[in-house]
């Protein structure tokens, strides 16, 4: 090896090491003030301060901009401001919000979204708590009269908002919006349930499969039903005891009614996937491949996995970041991230930090800022974007 | 740490180096920040900001026609079937300066800002987070070069300019 060579490979590796940042420090102050400027509004409904950008200016040049950043940051997470953020996350998400003439409030989600970063409890309370938030954020019972909980996800908000034929769309945004996953889910993640388990019609994965006429006029098309429907019918299953109005239905015995619509089941009910009358009548299922006694249990089982920990890192950076929802993200970004949190016990505050305080995505953003990419041809869907009421079909 | 380490492997790649490092392929980047339209602030951050500004709590009434064209402005409602609506639309820009005007005629605003026809230094710092620069005062300037205002109309002018800016209210 060359001397020269050898002392400009040195004087990389001396850069890549030490992760020296350009030279100019006012130049190094400016990026973090870009940076934290284009996140400040979105997360604490503000500008940058004056106090903010003179520590920027004083410290950036001694510690490094991703640790002043950081530290700016840190700051933020007790601003009541932060928790307007995570409202509108939650509500933007879902697509639900608001006081319905119908008397159901479609606040509770958001409400204990808000609460949950006042309060400064894991983030995996939005689908764990087993208490509802008033607008008051006070804690109040939930509405539905289900005597099990799953946070947002038994409120009659979420329930009647996301109501559809069989429960697909209650169970859609269930695995888009906390497990970021569209259905077909790899196995590793939800293994399927047993064909013979299922109702005939979601056995079929090809036209010529198809057994059920019913299913064949007026549902599905027979390609790829079960691919889906072995994973839909387990999601769907913890919602077999509330009816279109998001009421629990002790009573439900989750069997098609022989007079109504497909995938409806008698009293306002859905019908459920499966073919044993006992188990369709059963909140009982799995998530994410562990078996549960209801959606309660499910909730518990989410809020503690690693999924709905780096599905919420990724759902923070779209959010912060304007990203749309289901963006390409680097998997390697989301698990470097995730790796600093702790699953179940991290709270928005820790989620946040986490994000934006992350070097990649700190380097991401500065440079698309400076250089924003060209709109993609095809917007990636978005997860729980549908319309209130819509369905997935096979 | 990312971009230096793959210059630092192109440097070990090169002739020179004795380590044989394949040349790395063209950076992806961990996502991308799509160049779209205009887009605006969350209505709520937008509001939260004239709040600021004025020096008032949310609730006040100053901020009455601003709070109550919520959705005309963009804020979201889906238990009314009101999604999210971020466009600047030229609609949308008249139902914004109808909501602030109540704001910039104020006595919170007058108070202060006192001095904002011969110095909106202090109304450009409070909205945008920055020192005003020449080219804010010129801009405001030009813009008002010619026209026959009253003390109390170019004050409004003024006011109305900053809290209507793109940088105040786009993301």
């Amino acid at each position: 090896m060359r001397p020269l060579a050898l002392s400009a490979c040195a004087a990389l590796l001396a850069a890549c090491v030490g992760d020296k940042p350009p030279p100019d420090p006012a130049a190094r102050s400016e990026e973090v003030r870009t940076y934290l400027s284009a996140l400040a509004p979105i997360l604490v409904s503000r500008t940058l301060s004056a106090d903010e950008i003179a520590l920027i200016e004083q410290k950036v040049a001694d510690e490094g901009q991703i640790a002043v950043a950081r530290q700016v940051l840190s700051g933020w997470l007790g601003e009541p401001a932060l928790a307007d953020a995570a409202r509108e996350l939650i509500q933007t998400r879902l697509s639900v919000s608001g006081s319905g003439i119908d008397g159901v409030n479609y606040e509770l989600p958001g409400n204990l979204a808000a609460w949950t970063v006042v309060n400064g409890a894991p983030w995996s309370t939005l689908v764990t708590a087993d208490f509802c938030v008033g607008d008051d954020l006070s804690m109040i019972e939930c509405d539905s009269g289900a005597p099990y909980t799953a946070g947002l996800l038994t409120t009659r908000a979420y329930l009647k908002a996301r109501a559809s034929r069989f429960n697909l769309t209650r169970a859609s945004t269930l695995l888009n919006v906390f497990a970021c996953q569209r259905y077909p889910v790899p196995q590793e993640v939800e293994p399927s349930i047993a064909k013979e388990r299922l109702r005939a019609m979601f056995q079929a994965n090809t036209p010529e499969e198809q057994e059920d006429p019913a299913a064949a006029d007026a549902f599905g098309n027979g390609f790829g039903c079960y691919n889906c429907h072995s994973q839909f019918a387990w999601h769907a299953q913890l919602f077999v005891q509330f009816d279109q109005d998001g009421l629990f239905r002790p009573d439900a015995t989750g069997l098609q009614d022989p007079e109504g619509e497909l995938g409806r089941s008698v009293g306002g009910l859905f019908a459920s996937h499966l073919a044993d009358p006992a188990e369709a009548a059963s909140p009982a299922s799995q998530m994410l491949g562990v078996p549960v006694a209801d959606l309660g249990e499910a909730g518990r089982v989410l809020g503690e996995s690693q999924v709905m920990t780096e599905c919420m890192a990724r759902n923070i950076l779209e959010y912060g970041a304007g990203l749309e929802p289901g963006a390409k993200i680097a998997a390697e970004l989301i698990s470097e991230i995730a790796a600093e949190l702790s699953p179940g016990q991290a709270t928005f505050a820790d989620l946040v930090l986490a994000v934006f305080g992350n070097q990649r995505v700190y380097q991401t953003l500065v440079e698309g800022i400076r250089h924003p990419a060209p709109p993609a041809d095809e917007a990636a869907p978005a997860p729980g974007d549908g319309e209130q009421g819509s369905e997935e079909q096979s | 740490m990312r971009t230096c380490l793959l210059l630092l492997a192109a440097a070990l790649a090169a002739p020179g180096c004795e380590a044989e490092v394949a040349s790395p392929d063209e950076e992806t980047p961990d996502f991308e920040v799509a160049r779209t339209q205009v887009e605006l602030l969350p209505y709520r951050v937008r509001l939260a900001r004239v709040a600021q500004v004025a020096g008032v709590a949310q609730d006040d009434p100053i901020l009455t026609v601003l709070r109550e064209s919520r959705l005309e402005l963009g804020d979201h409602d889906y238990a009314s079937g009101v999604r999210p609506d971020l466009r600047w639309s030229a609609s949308r820009m008249g139902a914004w300066v109808k909501a602030i005007l109540p704001v910039c005629d104020s006595e919170a605003m007058q108070a202060r800002y006192p001095d904002l026809i011969d110095d909106p230094g202090a109304l450009i710092a409070a909205a945008y987070g920055r020192d005003a620069t020449e080219e804010d005062l010129t801009a405001i300037d030009q813009a008002l070069e010619g026209a026959s205002l009253d003390d109390a109309e170019r004050r409004r002018a003024i006011c109305l300019a900053i809290l209507s800016s793109a940088e105040f209210v786009v993301r």
